[in-house]
């Protein structure tokens, strides 16, 4: 019998930890690819603000750029799961009020998203001038949602 | 003792702009006004364009041959730095590689600007067009890690000034503002530069920072 208690603790302690580390690797992969998601972001706002430089834009170029956010944009909440923030251990600049106020959080990402589709209207209108307003408003619910809810990265990457 | 001119008009303009527009660049950028953070960042490039020339063609003791001494010189001078010594006419061993540091610094500072982009990949450097999203980002890095160094160097140097003014007595203050400092009679006076050095100094300044805020919008 003291062996097969011996048995039983060492299967739990085992089941136990493979659960605890496959759970810090779900949430090192969920910040890896929240990290991927947001370059694809900033990627195309860069990518953007370049053509909007030029003197003579491609529309073209601008239209799929502003496609893409809207694409991007809604998925924004999915890279935040549950178990992904600071408390996991996992090194990310998200803080901890994305999950402890949702609904402030849900609002700002709608204002993402919605300022998304507002910029691919305004790109797919050919019109530079009201692309690059657009752009500008959608640039500021970035700075918004970053404000409340990302630490300022130092100097890492 | 007499005071004699060591700093020429140019020198302390310089001076004088670069802290007011390293102070307007770092306010801008922390009220989020990255347009006038960019028209600050292009004028002291400009500024400092003016200088790397000044270096080479102005008053005698803004040259950079003058005041960049060897690390023989450096050690004698940091060894006698508590006794009481001449007071420098111009920048001292030591002094003068600080000035190299901090004029480094601001050029690296102004170089990854130039190319920077910010973590929404809605605000950049003028030339950031030419590099990726994530060379961008990194530049943008280097630029912030750059500007910390130069803090840092900075408060050395208001340091350096205390010591200066309280342990040796020098006002090196004063001199930065009316160019006149209390040296003895032997010292070497400053040699001013010729008109058309400043000339070409003026035009090269004005030209980068022209053109720099021009690609910048």
């Amino acid at each position: 019998m003291a062996r097969n208690w011996t048995l039983r603790a060492g299967a739990a302690a085992i089941v136990l930890a493979t659960a605890v580390s496959a759970y810090a690797l779900d949430a090192a992969s969920v910040e890896k690819s929240r990290h991927d998601y947001f370059h694809q972001v900033g990627r195309a706002m860069k990518g953007a603000g370049d053509e909007l430089k030029k003197p003579e834009p491609s529309m073209t170029d601008l239209k799929a750029f502003a496609a893409t956010l809207d694409k991007l944009a809604p998925e924004l909440p999915t890279h935040f799961p549950a178990g992904s923030g600071p408390d996991s251990g996992v090194k990310t600049e998200a803080k901890a009020d994305i999950w402890s106020r949702p609904a402030d959080f849900q609002k700002a990402a709608d204002a993402f998203a919605a300022a998304a589709h507002g910029f691919n209207a305004a790109a797919q209108t050919g019109d530079v001038n009201a692309t690059r307003t657009a752009r500008m408003a959608l640039g500021k619910t970035c700075g918004a949602c970053h404000d409340s809810f990302r630490n300022e990265e130092h100097h890492n990457h | 003792m007499t005071r004699l001119k060591i700093w020429d008009l140019p020198t302390r303009l310089f001076h004088w702009a670069l802290v007011v527009l390293v102070g307007l660049a770092w306010w801008s950028v922390s009220v989020r006004e990255l347009g006038l953070h960019r028209i600050f960042g292009s004028l002291i490039a400009g500024l400092i364009a003016f200088r790397l020339w000044w270096g080479l063609f102005g008053g005698s003791t803004a040259r950079f041959g003058a005041f960049l001494k060897g690390p023989g010189a450096v050690a004698a001078y940091a060894r006698g730095l508590f006794s009481p010594a001449e007071p420098a006419a111009g920048h001292n061993p030591m002094g003068g590689w600080s000035v190299a540091a901090l004029l480094t610094l601001l050029l690296a500072i102004v170089g990854f600007g130039l190319f920077a982009v910010d973590v929404d990949g809605l605000e950049s450097g003028p030339f950031s067009n030419l590099v990726s999203f994530e060379v961008g980002r990194t530049a943008s890095h280097l630029h912030d890690l750059a500007f910390d160094a130069l803090k840092l160097l900075v408060l050395v140097h208001l340091a350096a000034i205390v010591f200066y003014t309280v342990v040796k007595r020098e006002g090196l203050i004063r001199a930065m503002v009316d160019g006149k400092k209390a040296l003895a009679e032997t010292a070497t006076p400053l040699a001013p530069a010729r008109l058309w050095a400043l000339l070409v100094g003026l035009l090269i300044g004005a030209a980068v920072a022209f053109v720099l805020i021009k690609l910048s919008n």
